[in-house]
């Protein structure tokens, strides 16, 4: 049996957002165990991670995102190790644990005898959001909002249940493909970009 | 998620990202009657320096070429503090010393070939939507912590973020 499950890492920097009753904020990363107990996983971020970690610096980003320029923090960027094998658990596994071993939560959003056709959907629209260069901004358009792109493509819900946690910006829609982006409200194409 | 981020605002007016570098100036005096011990001390703590401006540097390179910070093997920074050989006390030792971390057990799967796992962490940057750190994994051999040695240590480059 196969599964694509949605991992939650919390980020402590986030801890303000809990005292406001929102809960600690959660990068979201997506990963496809084969029949064969092997693991694959995606993930994204901003380009640039040394920017001053200010409100109206993020409140710049909403702005840059309306006109889709880089942010201070950046473009939206793909994990060059997306699609890499590895075993869960294992040290150099930074998806489903924390450094010391710690099961990340997560929600299993499919189960099934050959889940590889969605997987490729996933990883394809990992890639082609990251070759975008789309505005990051981390409280609207940010790692989450590819990941719960690339789940509804795949035609997988994105988690919103008692097992999922807070992840910022994850019902966000985001253009894959260059004609999306010039036309946003057309219904999704596949030019050649 | 505006709501959120007013409340970000109202209550973190001030916040700057946290960097863990200890801001001093080493000056060595050509004067013999500093004890052993302190000189000692204002040496390592230049070691200290000196790998974080290294790790800093790589950081910023990153940044610079825009590819974004996920995981990235910075082993060769870090090799020359803990050689293999080194005694678990040692190693022990450095990590609270030069400020990089607490040493734990890794509870994830030990890897079969090696010996026993720990790890150590600490942070480069610590900002209120994204943090990078470096995990420090250690591969001993031995019995008991008292008698251990290390065979391998490795250092992992990591950013998380929303």
């Amino acid at each position: 049996m196969e599964t694509i499950a949605v991992y939650y890492s919390p980020l402590e920097a986030t801890r303000i957002i809990a005292y406001v009753g929102l809960g600690l904020a959660h990068h979201m990363a997506i990963i496809y165990t084969n029949s064969a107990g092997q693991s694959f996983g995606v993930s994204s971020g901003p380009s640039i991670q040394s920017t001053q970690q200010t409100p109206p610096n993020a409140l710049r980003a909403l702005v840059s995102m309306a006109n889709n320029m880089p942010s201070d923090f950046g473009t939206l960027v793909s994990d060059p190790h997306n699609n890499t094998p590895f075993v869960k658990s294992m040290m150099d596994d930074y998806y489903t644990q924390d450094y010391q071993g710690n099961k990340f939560p997560y929600s299993t959003v499919a189960e099934g005898p050959d889940l590889s056709a969605k997987w490729q959907v996933i990883v394809k629209t990992y890639a082609a959001i990251g070759r975008l260069h789309l505005t990051y901004s981390p409280t609207s358009q940010n790692s989450n909002s590819m990941a719960g792109e690339a789940l509804r493509r795949a035609g997988l819900r994105v988690p919103f249940s008692i097992t999922a946690r807070f992840a910022p910006a994850a019902f966000t829609h985001l253009p894959a493909h260059k004609c999306e982006l010039r036309q946003p409200a057309m219904p999704r194409c596949q030019d050649a970009d | 998620m505006l709501a959120a981020l007013l409340a970000f605002t109202l209550l973190t007016a001030n916040a700057q990202p946290r960097l863990d570098l200890r801001e001093n100036t080493i000056v060595i005096l050509a004067d013999d009657t500093i004890p052993a011990k302190g000189l000692r001390a204002t040496l390592d703590e230049n070691l200290h320096d000196v790998l974080v401006d290294n790790l800093m540097d790589k950081f910023h390179a990153m940044n610079a070429a825009g590819q974004g910070i996920f995981q990235h093997d910075v082993s060769p920074l870090i090799r020359a503090y803990f050689p293999p050989g080194q005694p678990f006390a040692e190693t022990v030792r450095i990590l609270r010393e030069q400020d990089l971390g607490t040493l734990t057990k890794f509870k994830g799967m030990q890897d079969p070939a090696g010996g026993t796992m720990y790890v150590a962490k600490f942070n480069l940057m610590n900002g209120m939507f994204s943090e990078v750190y470096v995990v420090l994994n250690f591969d001993f051999e031995g019995e008991t912590e008292a008698g251990m040695t290390l065979k391998k240590a490795t250092a992992m480059l990591r950013g998380g973020n929303m």
